[in-house]
């Protein structure tokens, strides 16, 4: 765990190295901002609560989580640094570890910087606002964060190109939360499209954002980080 | 031959594949074992304390027969849920009941004799609306809950989606079929009969509210626990009565003062709703009330204000307009420490009236709601018009009002020191059965016992009417018809609300709070008990904060937006400079 923590830690430096984590994160927030604030306007709505910015916020990772993901493994493959990275003896699985949790911190960097807008909530509130759906909406973001961060690393571990690894990364992640929504759904017979509706990170995410941690959502979300780290270390393994 | 490398990837792909399937299996038994953390602070999505209480005290089964039409629910991927959800909130009520609850569910869908037993045990067959495979399609379906209990009439509770109100609507029906005693509410009643003239929010409805009128959505929820019924007030309130809803009190003259009066000396509990305003029926304008029994309420101890509250916190119109004259009392301003506002979260009073409470001794006074300190208050002349009405330039006219209030103790006659309205020597006002009841005593046990008292001194046994030995009373000259009065009321509460309007039909309907309020001052004052706590757990968040200004709102959305994103970009910068000053200096060292 301490090796996946070094490479964790290196990888997280990197983002820094560039502007893009500066720039990643201002367009996340301000998107997030927006969109809360103004889409639709929150005083308008007469009601101080975070409901709405969590109801964006899987669409924006849509974005934000293939583009912190996406160079990860396709830039070193593409640089050729892979080949040097594999031969340490270190172990596919540390690798991706490490890279998940780098790419995982920027998100949850990104989450923490949004901690104006429960402050504004509360401020805003005629009474005391109940913390409990905001701490569940932000523990929510975290594991769906993950989740994505986990697919996008896989679709980048499956090119070189870090263009088809975003395009790969969006993909895999709207196929995952469109399953969820009722009319995708029943498109499909009814059993599985009672099946489908449980594997969807939405309708998962809408369940703890109310304040409520089932272990059954924690145990989806943690499978679901589980099988995307193996199959990227199944991808990174097959090249 | 396969070469190393390949079997290695070939069993790394089946190691994924194997640890693939062990979580789905994992997942699929988690279904069935799986434990809950309830952030929320009113724990909203776990049984209530009141609810756990309620199924420990069970004495006896009590029997829920589910009829839920699972099959279809199923085919439906927006309803799918109901099920599971339905069946984890009963597995924990059966829990909590240990053993004193069966729960048995059925599914008519396919089954035409089910189908048969919901519609004739008082369910109704509802229609939902679902997709099908090219279009929306409209099915029908069962969910509701049969309740039993002993030999009592079954009790049906309609599940409505979401079923965040079925743990509430669950209580009250065990509570109405376990209770030992039914508790009544009379409401004052100034017509002497049921449905004359319905009405809406009507001019007329402003100052004669009735429960089979604008008072009907209160009625209904009420009695869904409760007797509700309508007392007329010139005649005796009847010792049933377990608490009077007194709302049109400017029709109260002097009998019905007697009468109400009397209830109180008699240990009645009394809600009292009154504004000092009044709309004119002809030209629908606000006025002052001329006829309020003022003297009769400040001998209990309060004044209703000639006066209108208007908050900036308070309803907004359709157009988003401010009403300030339908204030929102919040729970920041309500008394913290007392249990008939526990659990309150807000409510909406419509044109009120501002209440002053002067307790007089051997009685308790409490404010338990009060205006926010942005409200203000019109006397003499009184402006509703949304289009001018604007809240006052000068910051001295702003203060809080007390809009609802609590008196408590042993109150004292009106009448003690005044002579009776005529005509009310009607009937015996002499100690009642139910007057002996509440202290405890029985009527024949104390005939019984002066009767043996009388008889050892002996005498002939009495054959008045038996007089409580601890309550003061008075005989009447010249009314022999009415041999006492009682002086002094045992130990009993007033609750005074500042509005009466807050409770009619389209107003309940669209301020979601009053009713659980109205619910929880009923329940607190007759059962004591901590079931409306159940209902007052609401998901809803709080509304924002009326007062801001204009500008305020708009420095805190382009703050709200702006602000994080500019520190970010303007620490991004800053690294960008330095690690280029650094390499900078890198290069130049030789």
């Amino acid at each position: 765990m301490s090796r996946a923590l070094t490479i964790a830690g290196k990888e997280f430096r990197t983002f820094f190295k560039t502007p893009v984590a500066p720039i990643v994160l201002f367009a996340f927030l301000l998107l997030a901002g927006l969109l809360f604030f103004f889409v639709p306007d929150y005083f308008a709505q007469g009601q101080a609560s975070m409901r709405g910015f969590f109801a964006y916020l899987p669409w924006l990772y849509l974005i934000f989580a293939p583009a912190i993901a996406m160079k990860m493994w396709a830039e070193e493959r593409k640089v050729g640094t892979i080949e040097t990275l594999l031969t340490m003896p270190l172990g596919e699985g540390t690798i991706v570890l490490g890279k998940f949790l780098a790419a995982f911190g920027l998100l949850a960097l990104a989450l923490a910087l949004t901690f104006p807008v429960p402050i504004i909530v509360a401020l805003t509130a005629a009474s005391a606002v109940d913390p409990g759906p905001i701490a569940g909406g932000y523990l929510g973001a975290l594991l769906l964060g993950a989740a994505y961060v986990a697919m996008c690393l896989f679709a980048s571990a499956l090119t070189q190109s870090q263009v088809v690894a975003f395009i790969i990364g969006v993909g895999l992640c709207l196929l995952f939360v469109v399953i969820g929504v009722e009319p995708v759904a029943n498109v499909f017979p009814q059993g599985l499209g009672e099946l489908l509706k449980g594997l969807s990170l939405l309708q998962r995410f809408a369940n703890i954002q109310r304040g409520v941690v089932d272990t059954r959502d924690v145990l989806y979300y943690l499978s679901m980080l589980a099988v995307f780290l193996l199959l990227n270390a199944a991808a990174v393994k097959r090249r | 031959m396969t070469t190393a490398p390949e079997r290695r990837r070939r069993s790394f792909a089946l190691c994924v594949l194997l640890v693939a399937a062990n979580l789905v299996l994992l997942n699929w038994i988690a279904l069935g074992r799986f434990a809950r953390v309830d952030l929320t602070r009113d724990r909203l999505f776990t049984l209530h304390e009141a609810t756990c209480d309620l199924l420990a005290g069970l004495d006896d089964l009590v029997t829920l027969r589910v009829f839920m039409s699972e099959k279809k629910f199923r085919e439906q991927a927006a309803y799918a849920a109901i099920p599971r959800e339905i069946r984890d909130l009963l597995d924990e009520y059966a829990a909590r009941a240990r053993g004193k609850l069966l729960v048995e569910y059925l599914d008519p869908s396919d089954d035409s004799e089910l189908r048969l037993e919901a519609r004739g045990a008082g369910l109704h067959e509802r229609s939902l609306q679902g997709f099908g495979e090219e279009s929306l399609v409209v099915f029908t379906c069962y969910l509701g809950i049969v309740l039993s209990y002993g030999g009592k009439p079954d009790q049906v509770v309609e599940i409505s989606y979401p079923i965040e109100t079925l743990e509430y609507s669950l209580d009250l029906a065990i509570a109405r079929l376990t209770q030992k005693e039914t508790i009544t509410i009379g409401f004052n009643s100034i017509r002497p009969r049921s449905g004359a003239g319905m009405r809406g929010l009507g001019a007329e409805a402003f100052d004669e509210h009735d429960i089979d009128g604008d008072y009907q959505t209160v009625k209904q929820a009420l009695a869904r626990q409760f007797e509700v019924e309508r007392m007329p007030m010139d005649r005796e309130i009847p010792a049933h009565v377990d608490l009077l809803v007194v709302h049109n009190v400017a029709h109260l003259d002097d009998r019905a003062q007697f009468y109400l009066d009397q209830y109180l000396m008699h240990g009645g509990k009394l809600v009292i709703l009154a504004e000092g305003i009044e709309r004119n029926r002809q030209v629908g304008v606000l006025a002052a009330r001329p006829v309020l029994p003022d003297a009769l309420f400040a001998r209990y101890g309060f004044t209703i204000k000639r006066n209108l509250v208007l908050d900036q916190q308070c309803a907004p119109s359709d157009q988003g307009l401010p009403l300030y004259f339908i204030p929102e009392l919040i729970e920041r301003y309500f008394d913290p420490e007392s249990p008939l506002m526990s659990g309150l979260k807000a409510f909406h009073v419509f044109e009120a009236s501002a209440i002053e409470l002067n307790p007089p001794a051997g009685v308790s006074g409490l404010v338990l709601a009060r205006s926010t300190p942005g409200a203000w208050a019109q006397e003499g002349f009184f402006d509703t018009d949304t289009r001018t009405l604007r809240p006052p330039a000068r910051l001295g006219e702003y203060r809080q009002f007390d809009m609802v209030g609590l008196l408590s103790g042993e109150f004292k006659s009106f009448y003690s020191d005044r002579a009776l309205p005529e005509g009310v020597a009607t009937s015996d006002r002499g100690p009642t059965r139910a007057d002996f009841e509440r202290q405890g005593l029985s009527l024949e046990e104390e005939e019984g016992e002066e009767e043996d008292a009388k008889e050892e001194q002996g005498e002939e046994p009495a054959e008045a009417p038996p007089q409580d030995p601890g309550e003061p009373e008075t005989e009447l000259p010249g009314a022999a018809s009415v041999p006492f009065i009682r002086e002094k009321s045992p130990q009993t509460a007033i609750v005074v609300i500042g509005n009466s309007r807050f409770l009619c039909n389209e107003i309940v309907r669209s301020a979601p709070g009053n009713l659980p309020f109205f619910w929880t001052l009923v329940d607190r004052l007759t059962v004591g008990s901590r079931l409306s706590e159940v209902q007052n757990r609401s998901a809803a968040p709080p509304s924002i904060k009326a007062d801001l200004s204009p500008a305020e709102k708009r420095l805190v959305k382009y703050c709200g937006m702006l602000g994080m994103p500019l520190v970010v970009l303007v620490l991004g910068v800053l690294l960008f400079v330095l690690r280029r000053t650094r390499n900078v200096s890198v290069q130049v060292e030789p």
